[in-house]
């Protein structure tokens, strides 16, 4: 029985092995990523759910600009992407991927909103690497994670999850994704439920 | 149905099993170079068989479904970009690796004698198509959404190029690993094709 349980634990072991996720990451950010290795997937307890009322908040960008979520109520599907920090693996190549889909957002009367706990310098230096983005990217530093705080993503470290929200033009949240910290969220999620407000 | 306890030979036949398997697999031609990076992990890798006849042709794929390895493919040279939908210096690089593909396929000789394929690592069906369609990619692109390269190839930066020779026996040599992309695609191409002349011992 002893010897059982054992083999059971090295094969157990073995494939958990096999499945833990080494990230690639892009060669624009060589020797700058900080590597973090495997973090805890989810690390915070949602409070909003589908359905309901997105939570307002108004925050500054990289451009310098003041971006108010409400602002594009009646007029714009929004898409929110919370990442975790800047300079690290699997958010290096999350929002460059969205950079080359502007035409899918178009075409769903979606803009994106980037949002980091990171402050505005440290985001204006990353996000100069992955090229001229066409959507806002906001920075949560301070109060710090406020608005993370207000959708249900902050960790108890201080970053956010890497987490996506979508949210009609009437401002209702019709889509959430908190997603495994390690995992980047498929492009297809998103694109789907951007067509399913089309539908409704 | 009825469950039945794993016993301590069911676990040692498994073991065995996989060790065989590997054993069988592909396997990287011996040299007398030190490896390349990923040199042994390639051998590991599967791939979906495309549901493409053409493709599945132009790659020397004799299976019509399921996943194939590396030394399954077409015997001559390969060159394998790993790229990444989401990875900016990918999309700075692909209408250079577009002329690179371009070039083999202009020159009847290099087009039966070099095959150029991509692997989008950790990216799912619909990510690699939309990298195909934006870029307007021509050679054949593979999906990684189980994360498979990253999980064997360690420390990869993408791009990364590889350039390899298939015997069609089963085995493989890598003669080229590397980091990054190139500016230049002729002279790119031009360095594959003279490495792999003296690489694997000639072979």
């Amino acid at each position: 029985m002893k010897m059982r349980s054992r083999c059971l634990i090295i094969v157990v072991s073995m494939a958990i092995a096999c499945v833990s996720t080494a990230f690639a990451t892009s060669d624009a950010f060589k020797d700058r990523i900080y590597q973090v290795g495997k973090l805890k997937p989810i690390d915070s307890v949602p409070i909003l759910k589908v359905g309901e009322r997105a939570p307002d908040f108004m925050l500054p960008s990289v451009t310098g600009k003041k971006i108010r979520l409400s602002s594009y109520k009646g007029k714009m599907n929004v898409v929110i992407s919370f990442i975790p920090a800047a300079w690290t693996p699997v958010c290096s190549d999350q929002w460059p991927g969205y950079n080359i889909v502007q035409d899918i957002f178009d075409a769903h009367d979606a803009i994106l909103l980037g949002i980091s706990e990171d402050n505005i310098p440290t985001l204006f230096a990353w996000t100069a690497q992955m090229g001229e983005l066409w959507f806002p990217v906001l920075s949560d530093f301070w109060p710090h994670g406020e608005v993370a705080k207000k959708y249900g993503v902050l960790r108890s470290n201080g970053t956010a999850e890497r987490a996506i929200f979508v949210i009609d033009k009437k401002g209702i949240i019709r889509f959430i994704d908190i997603h495994d910290i390690n995992r980047r969220p498929p492009l297809e999620d998103i694109v789907n439920a951007l067509e399913r407000l089309q539908h409704k | 149905m009825a469950m039945r306890h794993i016993t301590y030979r069911d676990v040692i036949i498994c073991c065995m099993a996989i060790l065989i398997s590997g054993i069988l697999g592909a396997h990287p031609v011996q040299s007398a170079e030190p490896p390349l990076p990923y040199s042994k992990e390639l051998g590991s890798l599967k791939l979906t068989v495309p549901t493409d006849k053409l493709i599945r042709k132009q790659l020397g794929i004799k299976a019509k479904s399921g996943q194939f390895g590396i030394a399954d493919l077409r015997p001559g040279i390969i060159i394998i970009e790993i790229f990444n939908m989401y990875c900016p210096h990918c999309q700075k690089y692909a209408p250079t690796v577009n002329e690179l593909h371009r070039l083999i396929q202009s020159n009847p000789k290099l087009k039966v004698k070099v095959l150029l394929l991509g692997i989008g690592v950790g990216n799912s069906p619909f990510e690699v198509n939309i990298f195909r369609k934006k870029y307007a990619v021509a050679f054949p692109l593979f999906d990684d959404k189980n994360y498979a390269i990253s999980n064997l190839m360690h420390g990869l930066l993408t791009p990364h190029f590889i350039g390899l020779k298939v015997d069609g026996k089963g085995g493989y040599c890598v003669f080229y690993s590397k980091d990054g992309g190139f500016s230049n695609p002729k002279a790119f191409l031009d360095e594959m094709l003279k490495l792999s002349e003296t690489a694997c011992g000639g072979k």
